[in-house]
């Protein structure tokens, strides 16, 4: 837990300089760009290793 | 044509009523997204889900601006969030994603992710606004993100972490809880939780920071990134839990009471009910919609008020399980909702949002003149304003539960009898039939209003 915290702060903190936005939203639209991508593979590596699990209980069926 | 007064923030259409429907214009400039959900296949994957309220199109007068006129079906009763229980707002919350899932697969987006969008249809949650849905552009990140944390996670985070009655919050903020507020006021072991860390801890702190700052976009968001996003959100919000503390069944002050007279006083509410034939029914002080769950046997949709979260979370929950046509709702009738918004006209109060065709008001109003201190003439005028007919119940003060209450008031409480009950009364109502419950002491009435 404490290295997914230090690698978020780490995000918030060296990321900003590279991604930004024009309009009064952007904090939200920038924290989206930060995140999306971090989410986005986590996402898939739940569906993948949901496929994994799925494999590998039907090999000890 | 009567534009609707909450129904101005979308340059693309607004809500009118003419007569006795209500249509959707939509202008030339929302052409295209309406085109795109119709043709796309999303709107009848919405419609067949029950995500999104159905329509058709009205052939009437247009003005020159105009592109469509629809119709969009008819819901009943208008609720708001801030009268929502925590099972509500989280159900209105996870239609709010699943739509936005589904949408993007269709190549559209949310742009807006009002809480005020969603209704409840027979106690599911529906997308109301048709015009919502835009033409998803890659590379963009989700316009409707920081409503949605708002609306909808900032205060099911404040719900579920800190106190359930915070939701009352969305009556100051219609446009949201300010996630800077919501940062402040959840307690620190929210931070352990990744995705609140991140959708309301870490983007208050992103808002603030570049609140005031102009810088260009190097790179966009994928279509991945905001399926991540998606999954994050609705991962945090299926991780919000409440429980309510305590028996529910304890609410009932009839559990005092024999079978006997709990069996008759079903009975006679019944049998009223049966007689009056109302299309919409208020049973106010409804605790876990006992009484609403006879009345909803007839009438078409009943509004179960109740001012106790723990009360109308299990109503909610036993309507979703049953399916019955009862709209549960937290509101304390001695402050009710009031008009809100622009020009005090966008939200409308519980008022202007009746009269019902029929109002219950069982074990309800020896707490309202003896705790509350409402006197009764004030009492029968409020339901005089509210309702067309009204079934009510007399308890003396013989009562045991009408002792208890004389007995936690120090302070004189006003004038309480039966004789000043129906004498109350009468100026507002006509009294059709009275009967005493069996086994008890207690009075039931059926009144008929007198006009305004």
């Amino acid at each position: 837990m404490n290295k997914k915290i230090a690698l978020i702060i780490a995000a918030v903190i060296l990321l900003p300089s590279a991604y930004a936005y024009l309009d009064p939203g952007s904090g939200s639209m920038l924290i989206q760009i930060i995140f999306g991508s971090i989410l986005g593979a986590l996402f898939t590596l739940k569906m993948y290793w949901k496929k994994i699990v799925k494999y590998i209980k039907r090999l000890f069926r | 044509m009567n534009k609707e007064p909450s129904s101005y923030k979308d340059p693309d259409g607004f809500i009118f009523t003419q007569g006795c429907k209500m249509y959707r214009q939509i202008n030339y400039s929302g052409k295209e997204d309406y085109e795109l959900l119709m043709s796309s296949g999303l709107y009848n994957e919405l419609v067949k889900e029950r995500l999104l309220i159905s329509h058709k199109e009205a052939m009437i007068q247009r003005s020159q601006d105009c592109y469509k006129i629809i119709q969009p079906e008819k819901v009943q009763f208008i609720s708001y969030p801030y009268e929502w229980c925590f099972s509500q707002l989280k159900k209105a919350a996870l239609a709010t994603l699943r739509i936005q899932k589904i949408a993007l697969r269709h190549s559209m987006s949310l742009k807006d992710s009002s809480a005020f969008n969603i209704q409840f249809v027979n106690c599911k949650p529906l997308l109301i606004d048709t015009l919502s849905l835009q033409k998803y552009i890659e590379g963009k990140p989700w316009i409707a993100y920081k409503q949605f944390c708002e609306h909808f996670l900032a205060p099911l985070a404040l719900m579920s972490y800190r106190d359930v009655r915070l939701s009352k919050l969305l009556k100051e903020y219609l446009d949201g809880i300010p996630l800077d507020l919501a940062s402040r006021l959840l307690p620190a072991r929210s931070k352990f939780s990744m995705n609140i860390m991140i959708h309301i801890h870490l983007h208050a702190k992103s808002q603030k920071y570049f609140g005031n700052k102009t810088i260009r976009a190097k790179q966009g968001l994928s279509r991945k990134a905001l399926l991540g996003i998606i999954v994050s959100l609705e991962d945090a919000v299926n991780a919000m839990k409440w429980k309510p503390t305590g028996e529910w069944n304890k609410y009932y002050d009839c559990i005092n009471y024999s079978q006997k007279s709990i069996d008759d006083k079903d009975k006679i509410l019944e049998k009223w009910i049966d007689r009056l034939k109302p299309k919409v029914v208020w049973d106010i002080g409804a605790n876990t919609g006992k009484f609403s769950r006879i009345a909803s046997k007839k009438a078409q949709l009943t509004i179960s008020i109740d001012k106790d979260y723990a009360a109308v979370e299990q109503n909610y929950l036993e309507t979703l399980k049953m399916n019955d046509k009862i709209l549960p709702l937290v509101i304390d009738i001695t402050n009710p909702s009031t008009n809100l918004g622009w020009n005090n006209n966008e939200r409308k109060s519980l008022n202007e949002r009746g009269p019902a065709d029929a109002i219950i008001a069982l074990a309800l109003v020896h707490h309202l003149t003896i705790s509350n201190n409402i006197p009764l003439p004030n009492v029968a005028k409020y339901f005089n304003e509210i309702g067309k007919n009204l079934i009510v119940e007399y308890a003396p003060k013989t009562d045991l539960n009408v002792k208890k209450l004389v007995a936690a008031k120090e302070a004189v409480h006003h004038e309480y009898s039966e004789e000043e009950f129906e004498k109350c009364f009468k100026k507002y109502f006509r009294i059709i039939e009275k009967t005493k419950i069996i086994d008890s002491e207690r009075i039931m009435y059926l009144m008929k209003r007198i006009s305004k």
